[in-house]
């Protein structure tokens, strides 16, 4: 093996790195410890992350000292949650050897993992068996043993990847919530990952899957929301600069605020994790002795609802079709979704969300396939982008107005055949004739002459087809260009029409269409103080 | 000469007074007010039910007809001389009425072939009714019987209901249950599937549009040659002066064999101003 020059050394953290990020999720499952909050993998990938972007920033002649110094750095500075903080101290104590190394040899990682193990230790005031620590302290125990035994270097590593996997297996042997849960730990799964990530890269082989299924069968974990009251509300870290101060002081105080707590680096910059009820006291008292920054506070009761629904939501069978409308305004969102939308993505003509915004509603739905309801014209475009980018079929109905989206969905019979839903609801659509009442916002002409700005005007199809200077007027002149021998005429009234104006128009419109059945909903659309359809 | 006696419950809907002339027993169901029950038509016209409905402030409970009740029957039919009786009835998928009739016939003198017929009132109806012209035909049981079973395998009901409250808080909603929370003014067209259960067969925009949907089905269905026909409605004529102009418009070709107002029990559920149509053409 060669001495690991610099791209080499960076190439491998970043295959490392890339091996916990393919994982993340299933990492994020296994989170039962010690907070249910299903965050265990992004924490640690987020950590890693950050040591990414500080070895970007090296020249490539960088010295394995730098590098060594960058990680060290990066993860310390970015750590995030408790996994993260602890695994940016078992990169401390690996760097701390590593940077005094020329060359990759079994002695070296033994020696590495050794330093790794005790700084890890010795960052947590009450280690906790069974975690991501045994699991450190197991690998560098395989690793003294290869050295005794003279592995050569190939089988040194195979052994110290498959003692810590065999250690992640023993974990709930160790820790009762484990057992209790049917898991293993998250965090001593992310860090065999790592291992596995970093040794495949470099023997050149594939990151292969180890597996750790308990022996009482697959990993199931359940949905975890009821939250003690006895437990802290708040995951709190931040980094706190120049504050001089002894870091037994530091966690002496944050012992006594909360729990989990963990302090490391030096007194130029401590990293502060603690779970407390009172972030807000905490950061006061740290303002008081130095500078902060990096402060992030979670509310774990959340986190841990949102993953319990999560993990509900995933135990839920797959629909066959899923649906996103795009809308503004409360009342629309809500008629749209008790017509079967599953999820209404906040935009219409003056907001237009991004093809990224649709993509990921489109991908929340727990459905095999999903159809998009732009219900506008500027929207169409994007929504078809998603189309080729998601991680399953989406079809657009290029639905331009929100009273196409109720028909379209109204249309849906149940079936998964996406061209022939595509084409019924497009059909569906298509019979619904919509007209909307504005203001012009600025001076203008149009095929009805000159408008002034402040002039109501009634809109068919882009083109300002009514003028006037009150809503209902032009509303009710406006129903008389798309009204043909229709049944119904449904009525929105936007955020600018209160209800009594709006029931009025109601009854004006069904004096005026006797024939036909008039309904109307509070939109609570914003610009639109009406938008209007006949079908 | 042999006689064949027919038996119906009341949620065929054709009401006491055209069974009897038309020599069929009827064994009425039961629905409970409070603490006051009534038979279903014979105590209770369809219009002094909705009276009360709009009056009380719990829903009505209904009930089946006991096993005794139809023994009754059955004993009296086989006492005028009847040598078989065909009993038909609203489907199994929604009343236990087919139970009791099954008990009752299992102790009955004389041979009772049941048929289920998986629908209700007006669909139900026309198996009456196609049992009733097999026997005015000459046909024994057997052949009456099959009339029945015939009709009952290729009616379709469609009906729309003015609000699903009644069909969801009554427990009878089947696969209809998820139309409920609409905000908008849906009026879901329904039908009885094969297995006499309640689903959704569209999502109509009002009244006007569900009428015209029903209509636009029975035109379809009569594409080859007019449909038996019959309508129903829960104290709402004007809908059905609406579905007969419809039913014109669409081009629908059919032979009408009743107009009935929903009694008691199925109102129970229907609620009021519901609007149907029954149809078959056999094959």
């Amino acid at each position: 093996m060669s001495a690991h020059s610099r791209p080499a050394a960076v190439d491998l953290f970043a295959a490392a790195a890339r091996a916990l990020a393919d994982r993340v999720d299933e990492v994020n499952r296994l989170n039962v410890f010690p907070v249910p909050d299903g965050d265990t993998g992004t924490n640690m990938s987020l950590t890693l992350e950050a040591v990414q972007t500080d070895l970007d920033r090296l020249p490539s002649s960088a010295s394995i000292a730098e590098i060594a110094t960058a990680i060290t750095h990066g993860s310390l500075m970015g750590a995030r949650g408790n996994s993260g903080v602890i695994l940016s101290q078992m990169l401390r104590g690996l760097c701390e050897v590593a940077r005094q190394s020329t060359e990759l040899t079994p002695q070296v990682i033994a020696s590495a993992l050794d330093r790794s193990t005790t700084v890890a230790f010795q960052a947590v005031r009450k280690p906790v068996e069974g975690t991501m620590l045994t699991v450190l302290k197991d690998s560098a125990a395989a690793a003294g043993a290869g050295v005794k035994t003279g592995l050569k270097l190939d089988e040194f590593l195979e052994a110290v990847v498959e003692a810590a996997f065999e250690s992640v297996r023993r974990g709930p042997d160790l820790l009762p919530v484990l057992k209790e849960n049917g898991v293993v730990d998250a965090g001593g799964f992310g860090l065999a990952i790592l291992a596995e990530g970093f040794v495949a890269a470099l023997e050149g082989h594939e990151v292969r899957d180890h597996d750790v299924t308990l022996s009482s069968g697959p990993v199931l974990v359940q949905p975890v929301d009821d939250w003690a009251d006895d437990e802290y509300l708040y995951c709190t870290e931040f980094l706190l600069h120049g504050s001089q101060a002894d870091i037994s002081v530091l966690e002496e105080y944050v012992a006594e605020i909360g729990g989990s707590e963990l302090v490391v680096g030096d007194a130029e910059t401590y990293k502060i994790h603690v779970h407390t009820d009172t972030p807000g006291t905490v950061l006061t008292w740290a303002t008081g002795l130095g500078e902060v920054s990096d402060v992030h506070i979670n509310n774990m009761r959340r986190q841990t609802a949102e993953r319990a629904a999560g993990i509900k939501r995933d135990a839920e069978p797959t629909k066959p079709v899923g649906f996103v409308a795009v809308a503004a305004g409360q009342g629309l969102k809500d008629i749209l979704l008790s017509l079967g939308a599953d999820v209404v993505v906040s935009g219409g003509q003056t907001m237009n969300p991004s093809t990224a915004e649709l993509l990921e509603a489109a991908q929340s739905i727990n459905a095999e396939k999903i159809v998009l309801l732009p219900n506008n014209r500027n929207i169409i475009l994007a929504a078809q982008q998603v189309t080729g980018v998601a991680d399953r079929p989406v079809a657009v109905v290029p639905t331009t107005a929100i009273p196409q989206a109720f028909a379209a969905l109204l249309a849906y019979d149940g079936s998964d055949d996406l061209d022939a839903i595509i084409e019924e609801m497009t059909a569906a659509a298509s019979e619904v004739r919509t007209a909307e009442v504005t203001v012009a916002v600025k001076d203008a002409s149009g095929k009805v002459g000159p408008i002034k700005a402040g002039d109501v005007i009634g809109i068919v199809d882009h083109e300002i087809e009514v003028t006037g200077t009150d809503v209902a007027d032009v509303t009710l002149r406006v129903v008389e260009h798309i009204i043909g021998d229709d049944e119904t005429i449904t009525l929105l009234g936007g955020e600018d029409l209160d209800d009594e104006a709006m029931s009025a128009l109601e009854t004006r419109l069904a004096e005026a269409h006797p024939e036909a059945e008039v309904e109307a909903h509070r939109g609570d659309q914003p610009l639109y103080p009406v938008i209007v359809s006949v079908e | 000469m042999t006689k064949i006696g027919i038996v119906c419950d009341s949620t065929c809907d054709l009401g006491p007074e055209w069974l009897a002339d038309h020599d069929i027993a009827m064994v009425p169901l039961k629905v409970t007010f409070g603490t006051e029950t009534f038979l279903d038509w014979t105590e209770l016209t369809p219009a002094a039910f909705y009276e009360k409905l709009a009056a009380a402030d719990m829903l009505p409970k209904t009930s089946q007809p006991s096993p005794a009740d139809f023994g009754a029957v059955y004993g009296r039919l086989a006492d005028e001389g009847c040598t078989g009786i065909v009993s038909i009835h609203l489907t199994s998928a929604l009343s236990g009425t087919i139970e009791s009739a099954i008990m009752a016939a299992n102790e009955s003198p004389v041979p009772v072939r049941i048929v289920d017929t998986r629908v209700v009132s007006a669909a139900t109806a026309l198996v009456v009714d196609a049992a009733l012209v097999a026997r005015e035909g000459g046909a024994d049981l057997d052949g009456v019987e099959a009339a029945a079973q015939a009709a009952a395998d290729n009616v379709r009901i469609l009906f729309a209901l003015d609000t699903l409250d009644y069909l969801v808080k009554g427990g009878r909603a089947g696969k209809a249950q998820g139309l409920a929370a609409s905000l908008l003014n849906i009026k879901p067209v329904l039908t009885f599937n094969s297995d006499g259960i309640i689903e959704p067969f569209k999502k109509a925009k009002g009244m006007k549009k569900a009428i015209a949907e029903i209509a636009a089905q029975v035109a379809e269905a009569s594409a080859d040659g007019p449909v038996k026909l019959g309508l129903l409605h829960a104290q709402a004529p004007d809908l059905i002066a609406e579905l007969r102009a419809a039913l014109d418009v669409a081009g629908a070709r059919y032979e009408l064999l009743h107009t009935v107002g929903v009694g008691a029990v199925i109102g129970t559920y229907a609620g009021p101003r519901a609007i149907g149509a029954a149809f078959y053409r056999l094959p």
